[in-house]
């Protein structure tokens, strides 16, 4: 029988090294890694699907909801929310019957909470888990913040980004291309994670592979084949496709 | 006025009329009956004479009593010195009297400059004298109220955030892997700190000010707990000066710009962040600075033009921070200064500027300037 790959996502260190050290002791689990935030988090289930997430529901910036919105509730795996006490969040998932671990737990408790994750994963009721997701990120805080700053690695160093810097992001393969001021920052979210995460008042995606910041739009062409192309303000050209025509229209309030 | 709302003023406005009403009532009849005794001819004077002589003068004093409150609000505010504060109500008191006698020359005719310098103008100030003591007297009646008032809630808000269960229970759960991991030095340490922090929530303490040396111990025992939260990614460097230490401070000051500090400058973010609690004393001020590393203070509005401040940019109303200004406000009127800004190598700096006070002990502890 193969071991459940296992991720754990906490902001604070004790908590998350913690919880990997006690994911490491049970035999059926295996701990794939452990993240600090929900950049990392959304980067790590993107590239290292796990089976199972234990997810800290309030961190810095992106947070347990924001990392299931970013990936996609259909794409989500199992998860375990692990929180101290969020009272809007245990009613949620209480409403939803998701599951969840409220810190500090005993082992008992967490072994209960594994428990269920896995015949859950073993009976494949996987289906039932992505519509009481998909429920869940629908119905808190629709008003939850969008991101407002990246971590980028520029060789040693971890940079922030803020988004307002972003000129535009550029699909490259399952990452994504940060373009900020004639620079080029590689992040592991995918393209679809991005746009998910950042304010659609802000950002709009203009093609499959491309998403840019409205602020830095100079001016769009449009050919009469319906598709086009945004200039932006330092010149780049960007292709915007035909399909995604009315979304820009509608964020820019004006008819092309 | 900041504090005073519109319909506390017309209460007081009401009461103040209400007591002169009183007062004219009292007189009016005194006039009358005097009258009748200096009257052997049975000349009897109308009431409606007596009211006529008296309330005139009445109403006039009355009216002015919104005016001296906000006047004696206003030069308490300034903390000026015994001098100037004297001086400045002397002047302020020959004016109104001078303005009342003026108005009552139109009801009562108009005297001579010698009737008025004599015999008019000493009764009127004795009158303004009179109305000034039952102003002062309700003024710091009010303003002591509102210090009691400004220090339970502060009090209280203290308590809620070293109670706020999520900070408890991650704590808490903090102290639980520590043990899992057999780290039980730091453990019992970690208790140790909670139960420090608990015990300061619980403790009965009515003092409104504390020496800025006991504050920052206050505050230094909720970051040991944040900092083992946040073990690698909170770092906290304090430096006082010995004289700082000994100044005095509203208690609970520092409570919410260090929790605010810790919230902005580390809880949102991922990378380790710094926190510093500085103090020093210029002049006759104290200054103290509770700064972070993190991403700045949140600018609700664009941000405004450079303004004042060490290098920084001045922020708009921090939200949250109103009570720290509140609190500064109703202790040291304009004398104290708070000011949240853009810190010159990103983070926040929170500046409170209050008037250098020692306690009566430690003033002969602290270095005296040699003469």
């Amino acid at each position: 029988m193969t071991r459940l790959r296992v991720l754990v996502v906490d902001d604070e260190p004790l908590a998350r090294t913690g919880l990997s050290e006690l994911i490491r002791k049970d035999p059926e689990l295996e701990s794939i890694g452990d993240c600090a935030d929900g950049q990392a988090a959304v980067e790590a289930i993107e590239s290292l699907q796990p089976d199972l997430v234990l997810l800290d529901v309030q961190m810095p910036e992106i947070d347990g909801f924001g990392v299931i919105r970013a990936i996609g509730a259909e794409r989500m795996p199992p998860v375990i929310f692990v929180t101290a006490y969020e009272e809007f969040a245990l009613e949620a998932f209480r409403v939803h019957a998701l599951d969840y671990l409220l810190k500090p737990f005993s082992d008992a408790e967490l072994a209960a909470a594994l428990g269920r994750a896995k015949r859950l994963i073993r009976d494949d009721g996987l289906h039932q888990l992505t519509e009481r997701l998909t429920e869940l990120v629908g119905s808190v805080r629709p008003e939850s913040k969008y991101l407002s700053r990246l971590t980028v690695r520029v060789a040693q160093r971890v940079q922030i980004v803020r988004v307002t810097e972003i000129d535009w992001i550029e699909a490259a393969d399952y990452c994504a291309k940060l373009h900020v001021a004639g620079t080029a920052h590689v992040v592991r979210v995918s393209l679809g994670a991005l746009e998910r995460l950042l304010d659609p008042a802000a950002f709009v995606r203009v093609h499959r592979s491309a998403i840019i910041n409205l602020d830095r739009i100079r001016e769009i062409l449009s050919d009469p084949t319906g598709d086009g192309v945004v200039v932006l303000a330092d010149g780049t050209k960007v292709r915007m496709a035909r399909s995604r025509r009315a979304a820009v229209e509608r964020v820019l309030g004006k008819a092309l | 006025m900041p504090t005073v709302t519109l319909t506390r003023n017309q209460r007081a406005l009401a009461w103040a009329l209400g007591i002169m009403a009183l007062l004219a009532a009292v007189a009016v009849t005194r006039h009358h009956l005097e009258m009748m005794d200096h009257s052997p001819g049975g000349h009897y004077l109308t009431w409606g004479h007596a009211i006529s002589q008296q309330a005139p003068d009445y109403i006039l004093w009355a009216l002015t009593i919104p005016l001296v409150y906000l006047f004696v609000d206003r030069v308490a505010r300034r903390r000026w010195g015994w001098p100037r504060t004297v001086l400045t109500h002397a002047a302020f008191a020959l004016v109104v009297a001078l303005a009342v006698i003026l108005l009552r020359n139109g009801w009562y005719g108009a005297k001579d400059f010698g009737t008025i310098m004599t015999s008019i103008l000493p009764s009127q100030l004795f009158t303004y004298a009179a109305i000034l003591g039952g102003v002062l007297a309700y003024h710091y009646s009010r303003v002591f109220v509102e210090r009691e008032v400004e220090l339970a809630d502060a009090r209280l808000r203290a308590l809620r955030a070293q109670l706020r269960p999520h900070f408890m229970f991650n704590a808490l759960n903090s102290v639980a892997m520590l043990v899992r991991s057999g780290r039980g030095t730091e453990a019992v340490d970690t208790i140790a700190r909670v139960s420090d922090l608990l015990r300061d929530g619980l403790v009965d303490d009515d003092r409104a000010e504390v020496t800025l040396e006991e504050e920052v111990a206050l505050a230094r025992r909720y970051l040991a707990v944040e900092e083992v939260r946040f073990a690698d990614r909170l770092e906290v460097q304090v430096d006082l000066t010995e004289q700082a230490k000994a100044a005095r401070v509203p208690r609970l000051i520092l409570q919410p710009l260090v929790e605010n500090a810790v919230r902005h400058g580390i809880g949102a973010r991922a990378a380790a962040g710094r926190i510093g609690i500085r103090a020093r004393v210029s002049g006759r001020e104290l200054i103290v600075e509770v700064a972070d590393d993190g991403h700045g203070p949140a600018v609700l509005t664009p941000r405004p033009p450079l303004l004042s401040g060490e290098g920084g940019t001045q922020v708009s109303n921090g939200v949250g921070l109103r009570n720290t200004r509140a609190r500064l406000e109703a202790a040291y009127g304009s004398a104290a200064r708070f000011t949240l800004e853009h810190a010159p190598d990103g983070g926040a700096i929170a500046t409170l500027v209050i008037p250098l006070r020692f306690d009566v002990g430690a003033q002969h502890a602290a270095p005296l300037p040699t003469p």
